[in-house]
């Protein structure tokens, strides 16, 4: 068990480097920082800044080529593939800007999917996935495909899919981008509400309304940190 | 377990959304499974499955060979020697086959031909066959004038007795004498004959056959090694015993030496190499089936690499990600497998319809689908499965994690390596198809030269009916020859019939005997002996199956009576009289008793042991029938047997009844035991050589399809990936005809390598198929090479213009919207 004054999250001298050809591309570079428990962070910069490469690295789906990461005050950085998964499992929650949802697995085993993953009891699972679809709004659609719903409908599945498995931290990328306005606010209340219950979350977005929902900005210039700034 | 359920569930839903993708996958291997079941099923009977006796590998035969003359079967007389002079086995025991006639027996019923058993008296207690009713032999029951036991076979006992179960110290009457029942075997005992009796066969040890020890019948010698015992010392220990016999009897003994061997091993030994290469071919048509089924995995893998990095992202690592893959291809491989059975059913049939008769058959039954059988294909399935699943599993979950926060569409992009694999199961199949398809035509090349070769007479229009006296009722040799001359007689007067005669054994398939014959002048040793098929043939047999006369005359009615005669072929001729002419010459023989016998006549040597038999001998004698003692007709092994033979105008198969009725209407005992035409015999010896050559045809042909469909799916994926870049180019102003030859070009450069590589792994295979192949056709053969691999190229050129015309129709609008 952590000490609670523990960052969630804690990266120090960070980089990924890209290497195509003869190019070599510094997608993060030197990056420090440090999340606190329980903060709702946003991550904004033009396109290309790094904000998705550093989201990947924060969610352990890729590793940085210098660096040292703490989550949770665990060196996670040059973890093997296999324990990735298993933190990235058990730790961590993930809302994609295209919903990512399996099309072949109906709403329940899709929130169900990453839960399988762990030794946990029938059970346990089926209570959980009824807890996370409530959570949501989303009972009603438990049997459905994904095909059958809407682009509203679809993210708020994925946030309860993130959930379900009860995250240290839940990460998002451009939540709301294929979602037009209104569902796009729906999805925004369930983060804050999730970010009221504790959850520490980390979002990128374009959107500066949504970004000044966040605690925190960090913004991205080239794979630097170039400004960080807390909302009222 | 319940994450293979839900894995299970999944992959079922998985194959039935894609629907053309499972049932091409299925189609493919479920022919390619069963094919290899079929085989398997041989396989399984004549080389797995041990022999219905106790401890099965602790069996093994003795033969022995002499320089030019291997694999005899040993004297009875070295087999008492055997017995009674080696260390290494717990047993020794020898078994042949004669024909007796039971007369008297079993009510009103007529007189029946027995075919019988004759064994040493430790041969069944050797096997740990134990009867059902009664007793084995004892030793005192094997000897000349010991008591006459006798042992029934299950199915006799059942069928003649009503399995009477006070059969045991009943008295039956075989050959005019009494034979006394003291048991009955059980009905799971095997022999190398569908028997009906057994005897002791020391009770005929006082006859010439028995004494010479150069008499060779047709017997099997078994031992059971010792515990802890080794084949080679086994070995070792017979050489000593036979370099004893040499020195004991060096006039018969001679250069003989004996070989052990696995029983087993010596059953199936024509069989061996043909199962195997067989079973190297369906092999190549499983692995194609399996290139193609892991292609269009691979492809549909890498369309699936989203859903997959989905699902890495949420925790599932590598090993669960290729897991779930796996169950898929392992399902799609059973289900396969399921239907693969079908396929093997009809191949097993295939096979039983064209199994000729052989010992390995009669000990240890039909091909069938029997719980290896299924183990097998099971494990073939689940083999499979995994062998065209776990490429394709490993290079999908191995993309990058991070693709899974990009919107990218995944379906189009290919990895260099994902296409190198795709390009090397291409280059594979089509080098295997080149390999199964040469060396099939090779193969049916070699029986169509076997099928078209002179067998040196004419067995057209030509029945032979066997027949078999009863000892018993021709006690002297005018007896015999009066029922002969008297057959001969009716048959001939049959219209329809325009020739008749007799001989001892058929020209082309049975009845082949070896005797010794030894130069003018030689000592009589084996060193010195060339051995030789023998017949006994009546005045006209020569013209009636029309072996060619070279010089000389065939035998007449001069060579009835006097000292024997012979008539040799030309092969003997010119090995004994080089550049001479051997007619009213003379040669040592054994079976005349007389010092030496007179060549009247040369002839054409003939096919004697079948079109596709290998000769254990190329020379060949003929003796006047009418010149035998009694004793030497006894000294055939199958007591007074001959076969009559008819040349018709015309096919004369028809006439087969009234032929019995002939034989029947001197003898009541109906002693014809089966007539058929001689051709059919003849035609027999091809049986294994026309199966093999069946399933290669088939094996190359379903390889082609196979190649042709792989190199097809992949070329029409190819144009699919690139139709951007094919709509840019056509935008750009290329032609149809330039589209057409760029995918033209990509597919047949996988042909061209596929061919090179099949070249040099034919000539490095076909070497292993030289038993299959005629002197007429060459392994590395350049004009079967050349056809075959055009025909792969059209085939292939054909599988890639499909594809390449669609890609030629490409609208570059369309294209450029494409993503």
């Amino acid at each position: 068990m952590q000490a609670s004054d523990t960052p969630i999250i804690r990266l120090e001298g960070v980089k990924k480097v890209f290497h195509t050809d003869e190019v070599e591309t510094h997608a993060v570079a030197d990056v420090r920082c440090e999340i606190p428990r329980g903060q709702y962070v946003c991550i904004a910069g033009p396109s290309g800044s790094g904000k998705t490469t550093l989201l990947s690295l924060i969610g352990l789906l890729d590793t940085p080529t210098a660096g040292t990461y703490l989550l949770d005050g665990r060196e996670v950085s040059r973890l093997s593939a296999t324990q990735r998964a298993r933190v990235r499992n058990e730790r961590i929650g993930f809302v994609f800007q295209s919903f990512n949802l399996i099309g072949d697995l109906t709403v329940a085993e899709n929130i169900e999917l990453p839960l399988t993953y762990r030794a946990m009891p029938a059970a346990e699972r089926r209570r959980r996935v009824e807890s996370a679809l409530e959570r949501v709004g989303m009972s009603h659609r438990a049997r459905h495909l994904p095909a059958q719903l809407s682009g509203g409908q679809q993210q708020r599945v994925a946030v309860a899919r993130a959930v379900a498995g009860e995250p240290l931290l839940l990460l998002a990328d451009e939540p709301t981008g294929n979602l037009d306005s209104r569902n796009g606010d729906a999805v925004m209340g369930l983060l804050r509400e999730l970010h009221r219950s504790g959850t520490t979350i980390v979002m990128v977005t374009h959107n500066p309304e949504y970004a000044r929902q966040a605690e925190r900005t960090i913004h991205l210039f080239d794979g630097r940190v170039v400004e960080e700034g807390g909302h009222a | 377990m319940r994450n293979l359920f839900r894995d299970v569930r999944l992959a079922l839903r998985m194959l039935i959304k894609t629907p053309g993708y499972s049932l091409v996958s299925i189609v493919m291997l479920a022919f390619a499974i069963g094919a290899c079941t079929a085989i398997f099923s041989a396989i399984n009977l004549v080389l797995l499955r041990p022999l219905p006796y106790e401890e099965p590998d602790e069996l093994v035969v003795v033969l022995e060979d002499r320089p030019g003359f291997e694999r005899m079967a040993v004297s009875y007389q070295n087999f008492l020697d055997y017995r009674a002079r080696n260390t290494t086995l717990a047993a020794l025991a020898t078994t042949g086959f004669h024909l007796m006639t039971m007369t008297g027996a079993g009510g009103e019923e007529a007189a029946e031909k027995l075919l019988i058993e004759m064994e040493s008296h430790d041969y069944l207690a050797m096997l740990g066959v134990e009867p059902v009713l009664g007793r084995l032999f004892l030793p005192e029951e094997d000897l000349p004038h010991g008591p006459r036991s006798l042992l029934l076979s299950h199915a006799f006992w059942t069928r003649r007795f009503a399995a009477d179960p006070a059969i045991v110290g009943r008295e039956l009457t075989l050959d005019g004498r009494p034979w006394t029942v003291v048991g009955v075997l059980p009905p799971e005992h095997r022999a190398f004959f569908p028997f009906h009796a057994a005897i002791p066969i020391g009770t005929r040890a006082d006859e010439s056959l028995f004494t010479d020890r150069e008499v060779r019948t047709q017997s099997f010698t078994v031992g059971r090694m010792k515990p802890d015992t080794t084949l080679a010392q086994v070995q070792a220990d017979f050489d000593a015993i036979g370099e004893g016999l040499r020195r004991d009897y060096p006039e018969q003994v001679g250069a003989s030496r004996p070989q052990v061997v696995p029983f087993q091993q010596e059953l199936a030994r024509d069989y061996r190499t043909t199962l195997l290469l067989l079973v190297g071919a369906v092999g190549c048509v499983l692995l194609i089936a399996a290139a193609n089924v892991a292609n269009l995995t691979l492809e549909r893998a890498m369309a699936r690499r989203r859903e997959l990095s989905i699902r890495a992202a949420l925790g599932a690592d590598r090993s669960r990600l290729v897991g779930q893959l796996l169950v898929e291809s392992v399902l799609l491989a059973l289900v396969a497998g399921g239907l693969g059975m079908l396929v093997a059913v009809w191949g097993v049939g295939l096979i039983r319809a064209s199994m000729p008769f052989d010992f390995i058959f009669a000990l240890n039954g039909t091909v069938e689908i029997d719980r290896q059988v299924l183990a097998f294909t099971l494990a073939v399935a689940l083999g499979t499965g995994i062998l065209f699943g776990v490429a394709p599993a490993l290079f999908a979950s191995r993309e990058p994690l991070a693709q899974v926060l990009k919107d990218a569409d995944h379906h189009a992009s290919a990895g260099s390596q994902h296409l190198r694999a795709r390009d090397l199961l291409v280059v594979v199949e089509v080098a295997l198809a080149l390999v199964l398809t040469i060396g099939a035509v090779l193969a049916t090349r070699s029986l169509s030269a076997v099928q078209q070769s002179d067998p040196g007479f004419d067995p057209d229009d030509v029945v032979a009916a066997m027949v078999s006296l009863p000892a018993d009722r021709y006690e002297t040799a005018a007896d015999i020859q009066q029922f002969w001359t008297e057959l001969q007689r009716r048959v001939a007067a049959i219209p329809g019939i325009v020739g008749v005669s007799l001989s001892s054994g058929l020209p082309g398939y049975i009845g082949s005997a070896y005797e010794p014959f030894y130069p003018l002048g030689a000592s009589r040793t084996p060193d010195q002996a060339l051995m030789a098929t023998i017949q006994h043939v009546d005045v006209g047999f020569l013209e009636l199956v029309k072996i060619p006369l070279l010089a000389g005359r065939t035998f007449g009615p001069q060579d009835t009576i006097g000292p024997a005669v012979v008539v040799i072929d030309e092969q003997l001729a010119d090995k004994l009289f080089p550049g001479q002419n051997p007619v009213g010459k003379h040669l040592q023989d054994r079976l005349s008793k007389q010092p030496s016998v007179e060549i009247v006549g040369v002839v054409g040597h003939i096919k004697q042991e079948g079109l596709d038999t290998p000769e254990r001998t190329p020379y060949q004698v003929y003796y006047s029938y009418q010149q035998l003692s009694l004793e030497a007709y006894q000294a055939q092994g199958f007591g007074i047997t001959m076969y009559l033979l008819a040349r018709g105008a015309s096919d004369p198969q028809p006439l087969a009844p009234q032929i019995r009725e002939a034989a029947a209407a001197i003898d009541a005992h109906d002693p014809t035991l089966g007539i058929e035409r001689l051709a059919a015999g003849l035609e027999r010896s091809l049986k294994p050589r026309q199966l093999a050559v069946k399933m290669l045809t088939m094996f190359a042909g379903a390889a082609l399809l196979l190649a042709a469909i792989g190199l097809y799916a992949v070329m029409a994926n190819a144009v699919a990936q690139r139709t951007r870049e094919l709509g840019v180019r056509m935008a750009l102003g290329a032609q149809p005809g330039a589209v057409v030859a760029l995918v033209v070009r990509q597919g047949m450069t996988l042909v061209v390598v596929g061919l090179l590589v099949g070249a040099v792994a034919a000539l490095a295979s076909t070497r292993l198929m030289t038993r299959l192949l005629t002197e007429e056709v060459a392994a590395a053969d350049p004009r079967t090479y050349s056809a075959v691999a055009l025909v792969l190229a059209i085939v292939g050129l054909l599988a890639t213009f499909i594809p390449a015309r669609r890609a030629a129709r490409i609208d570059p609008m369309v294209a450029l919207r494409h993503e």
